[in-house]
């Protein structure tokens, strides 16, 4: 066990938090990757305690050694367990964040102007009025819960362990990130440098330049901050009118949600003859081309092309499970882009054979029907060899009664999906899921 | 009775940039009827000006009426043409009021609907949102009862916004839709890239029909007329200019004077009804021009003598003919379901009723057109030129004959009327059908001569179908409702003006198979293009329903709407501010209503 590479994800509802321990030379590694919930805090305090556990005592601080900790971005899901308080008596030795995270990075101006405009705008909005779980969902990424995470992680937690948090980018190493390590290679494959020219695309700058001039257009004229009703039409019509128009706030925080999916840091581990890949919430779109908002895959594929270009031993599903986190578009051919890099990292084994490589989705199905998306499931589940036939695992327990939203799962239950965290809590009674590497 | 007062409103001819091009094209003024209650907005009988920003949930200030000067102003201001910065938002605000009022009555005259047109929403004032928000749209939304103007930063210019609501091409291009829908709402619950394209091309129509109306715009098209009519072509068909050339690269979102036919390749590949809409443009626009050309070679007096008419003349008499000949058809159309073809039997028909002699030979004139552009089959133009009885009320074969002063008056009187008349209207038994509209018209012909008062009885039920198969994907085992229904229209002396029908399957008659027939081939082309609007990820579930109304980021162009039980494919307003498709996300935002 103790040369077998360890991956845990922690059961944390609709969120991440990944603990790996690796074996490099005479050490153990130990990592997080992300700790975040769009659930209980509660939940996240739980399993950063038990990870506690699981870290080996520092001798120079008397205090469990973490050593690396990773935020790949600043959604609620992946970074709102990171308060200081939870990590009391741990030591950190390295902390890598998105370089979109740094509010000074001068190639993400223009779309941490679109984030502050959609946060802004989806902050004036009535939450109370909203009901659809989706867009509480979307209004959620804009909370000012976050900035409390945020704050930790570039300074509260960086001042504590005497450590200088890095803004990572594509192309950086550990070792150019002052980590040196002696069996692994740990390598940034997103995101790019420049998030603006990447990941925003030339319809977002205008929208953001767009937003500034209005701002100073419209500002002098308008009658007064948030007017109850105009006096010629009734307050019902008035109510109807605001909520079809609300419409925009939404666009600009999708818009910007997109920019901070894709911005996302993700991880190719290198082990020996392993190779295991750590994605955040990097979406696809289409096919790459310069000027466009891109999705981070395809980025990856066209600028990274070397690195990610074969097969995994381990992915972890991005977004849990959503239809735009897996590259692999049904209703296209081989030769489509998203299609080429699936086939490139998760090849379908061939006939009569076992596909060999492991893959795990963090997830939870929440008032959202496309998280997890069960086609891209079902498609992942014949790429890999950890996939269950959950219909007859749960039969075989006798708890078919206890899936969640079991309407929504009928139409593939029965199909292998890779394991996922929400079931496997029920069948197992443990709140991770963990798959062990060996060599190669 | 107090005589009408009226009253002078300025607004842009075309849009800001065509008056910085052309001078003599920059401002005109409106004469406007003013009703009794008019007031701050502008708000009047049938509109309110509801200057909210989405964005920003901000109201500006709205232009204040000053009954005595009859004007509106802003504070002591005069709202006009020599608007300056302060008052520039109130400018667009009457902007917006004036083409959309003058618009209205358009299409009210005698020599279009002859008629008042009922908003498709409950109550009478349509909201006009000059500055909802930022983006590059501009759409009718029935649900807020509103049209939504937005604005965008110019890609051209720094530091310039344009603003939709500025272009009067735009704003008569999204009024269209709201006429359109008020007429005929049924057409929203549809399952045809026709029947939305029927939609565009209503808006588009309603711009080119306005500009030309423009004395102005008139002078200048007649003067180029006589030189060169080429220019004089492309100035009438390049419609949304300024939006056009600003947001799509290109100097014309959708230029009529095209050569596109049913059967044109990127005419058989789009699921776009823009795309679509240029046909059905392009063909009335070849009418026009074609009858232009016609009363440009004939002499002024009737009995064939005289001089060649003037350009100006020629193009008047046009522009007159032109509404008349493409607005008046639009009462004799089905109730649902209305397709191109539609559309081009009721301007032939409408020629026929409204011109039985023709001398001059505009129905073949518009008949080859329209066979020439697909529309219309060789068949078609066989069977419509065979000599046929003007009004024959006894292709009806009614059962229960009322006159229409028995069933004209109220919606339950016409639909005992057409309960009594099951079979020959070819409605089930079983189906509980509704009068979705009963109105009268009084409309004129040429010289403004009046033609027979028309009685117009509307009727629709639905049929349920079933998707059973895999290639419908999620949607497989859903009951989707297939729109079915008629309209008839009657003149006063009871003569058959059109019997417009649209029929199901579940009426058989063996005396009239063709109605099943038609029926059959109906639901042939309604599952065949529900399997066709999912593949193209066009139909999307009914957005999000809130006690506060509907959220979304951005809507698919046919939503999935829940009534009575039965699913509906109903078009859903384009609320995406964003022109680009990203393909992992099952949406089109291309129809701007």
């Amino acid at each position: 066990m103790g040369n077998q590479l360890l991956i845990r994800c922690y059961n944390v509802g609709v969120g991440d938090c990944f603990y790996l321990r690796i074996p490099d030379g005479a050490e153990q590694l130990h990592l997080l990757i992300d700790c975040g919930s769009l659930g209980d805090y509660a939940v996240l305090k739980n399993v950063l305690a038990q990870i506690k556990q699981e870290l080996p005592l520092d001798p120079q601080t008397n205090e469990r050694r973490l050593d690396l900790l990773v935020a790949t971005h600043k959604h609620e899901d992946h970074i709102k367990g990171f308060d200081p308080k939870s990590f009391t008596g741990i030591t950190i030795k390295n902390i890598w964040m998105s370089v979109m995270m740094d509010k000074q990075h001068p190639q993400a101006e223009l779309s941490q102007q679109l984030d502050q405009a959609a946060t802004r705008l989806v902050q004036l909005i009535d939450e109370d009025s909203i009901t659809n779980p989706k867009l509480r969902l979307l209004m959620g990424m804009f909370g000012i819960n976050n900035q409390g995470a945020e704050k930790a992680l570039s300074v509260d937690l960086p001042t504590k362990n005497r450590i200088r948090p890095r803004f990572v980018k594509a192309g950086d190493t550990a070792a150019d990130l002052n980590f040196p390590l002696q069996d692994t290679k740990i390598t940034v494959l997103a995101p790019e440098n420049d998030i603006d020219f990447f990941y925003l695309g030339r319809e977002n700058r205008n929208l953001v330049d767009g937003l500034n001039l209005f701002e100073g257009e419209f500002k002098p004229y308008a009658k007064s901050k948030r007017v109850a009703t105009p006096n010629n039409i009734s307050m019902q019509d008035f109510k109807v009118l605001q909520s079809r128009m609300l419409s925009s706030a939404f666009f600009f925080a999708n818009e910007s949600n997109k920019v901070i999916n894709n911005s996302s840091v993700v991880l190719l581990i290198e082990w020996k003859n392993r190779r295991l890949l750590f994605v955040g919430d990097a979406e696809w779109d289409g096919k790459f081309a310069e000027g466009k908002r891109n999705g981070s895959w395809n980025v990856m594929w066209n600028q990274r092309k070397e690195l990610l270009n074969k097969p995994l031993h381990f992915l972890k599903i991005g977004h849990h499970g959503s239809i735009n986190a897996t590259p692999w578009d049904v209703n296209k051919g081989p030769e489509a882009e998203v299609n080429q890099i699936l086939n490139a990292i998760l090849p379908l084994p061939a006939n009569g054979f076992t596909a060999t490589a492991n893959a795990i989705v963090s997830t939870k199905r929440a008032n959202y029907i496309t998280i997890p998306e069960l086609n891209t499931l079902v498609e992942l589940g014949k790429r890999i060899g950890n996939h269950k036939n959950y219909k007859k695992a749960f039969a075989d327990k006798n708890k078919t009664g206890e899936i969640p939203r079991i309407q929504e799962e009928l139409p593939h239950l029965n199909s292998n999906q890779p394991q996922r965290s929400d079931f496997e809590e029920i069948l197992t009674q443990k709140n991770y899921v963990e798959i062990l590497i060996n060599p190669g | 009775m107090n005589e009408q007062k009226e009253a002078l409103f300025d607004v842009y001819v075309q849009d800001p940039q065509v008056a910085a091009q052309n001078p003599e094209l920059a401002f005109h003024s409106l004469k406007l009827f003013l009703e009794p209650e008019i007031g701050d907005g502008p708000t009047s009988a049938r509109f309110a000006v509801v200057d909210y920003n989405g964005d920003t949930q901000e109201l500006a200030a709205p232009a204040t009426w000053d009954n005595q000067a009859t004007c509106f102003r802003k504070g002591r201001r005069k709202v006009d043409r020599n608007f300056t910065e302060k008052e520039k938002f109130q400018f667009h605000q009457v902007q917006v009021w004036a083409w959309v009022h003058h618009a209205l009555k358009f299409y009210e005259e005698d020599a279009s609907l002859g008629r008042s047109i009922p908003w498709a929403f409950e109550g009478n004032r349509l909201i006009l949102v000059p500055h909802a928000g930022l983006g590059q749209n501009a759409y009718y939304d029935r649900t807020s009862k509103s049209l939504q103007f937005y604005f965008y930063k110019d890609q051209e210019q720094e530091e310039k916004l344009v603003y939709t609501c500025l272009s009067a091409d735009i704003v008569l291009h999204e009024f269209g839709h709201a006429i359109l829908d008020g007429i005929r709402p049924g057409f929203l619950q549809s399952f045809s890239l026709e029947t939305a394209a029927l939609h565009e091309f209503m808006g588009d129509l309603t711009a080119i029909l306005m500009l030309l109306r423009n004395n102005d715009f008139r002078k200048i098209v007649a003067k180029e007329a006589e030189v060169d009519e080429i220019s004089a072509l492309a100035i009438l068909s390049n419609i949304a200019e300024e939006f056009g050339k600003t947001v799509m690269g290109k100097p014309y979102l959708r230029s009529a004077n095209n050569q596109d036919t049913m059967n044109s390749a990127h005419i058989q590949d789009t699921t776009d009804p823009h795309i679509l809409s240029t046909v059905l443009t392009g063909t009335c626009f070849e009418i026009l021009i074609e009858l232009s050309k016609m009363y440009l070679k004939r002499p002024q007096n009737a009995n064939g003598t005289g001089e060649l008419e003037s350009a100006r003349s020629a193009f008047w008499n046009t522009i007159q003919r032109a509404q008349r000949m493409f607005l008046q058809p639009l009462d004799l159309l089905p109730p649902v379901d209305a397709r191109f073809k539609d559309y081009a039997l009721a301007v032939l028909r409408n020629q026929e009723i409204s011109d039985p002699l023709d001398p001059y030979g505009y129905r073949e004139v518009m008949l080859e057109i329209f066979v020439r552009r697909g529309i219309l089959s060789k068949e078609d133009q066989t069977l419509l030129l065979e000599p046929h009885y003007q009004f024959d009320l006894n292709q009806l074969n009614f059962q229960d004959f009322q006159p229409h002063y028995l069933w004209s008056v109220s919606k339950i009187d016409a639909y005992h009327f057409v309960n009594n008349n099951r079979k020959t209207f070819g409605i089930p038994f079983a189906k509980d059908f509704q009068i979705t509209d009963l109105y009268t018209a009084q409309k004129v012909r040429r010289q403004h001569s009046k033609m027979p008062r028309q009685f117009v009885l509307e009727y629709v039920w639905q049929e349920e179908i079933t998707l059973n198969g895999a290639e419908y994907g999620e949607l497989e085992g859903l009951v989707l409702a297939l729109p079915c229904g008629g309209t008839l229209v009657v003149d006063e002396d009871d003569n058959l003006i059109t019997w417009a029908f649209k029929p199901g399957t579940e009426f058989e008659d063996e005396k009239r198979p063709e109605l099943l027939l038609h029926g059959q081939q109906r639901k042939a082309a309604f599952l065949r293009n529900v399997q066709g609007f999912h593949t193209a990820g066009l139909i999307g579930q009914e957005p999000i329903s809130s006690a506060a109304g509907i959220f979304a980021p951005s809507l698919n162009t046919l939503q999935l709407k829940e009534l009575n039980g039965i699913n509906q494919l109903v078009l859903a307003p384009s609320i995406d501010l964003s022109e680009t498709k990203h393909q992992n996300e099952q949406k089109s935002w291309e129809i701007s209503f």
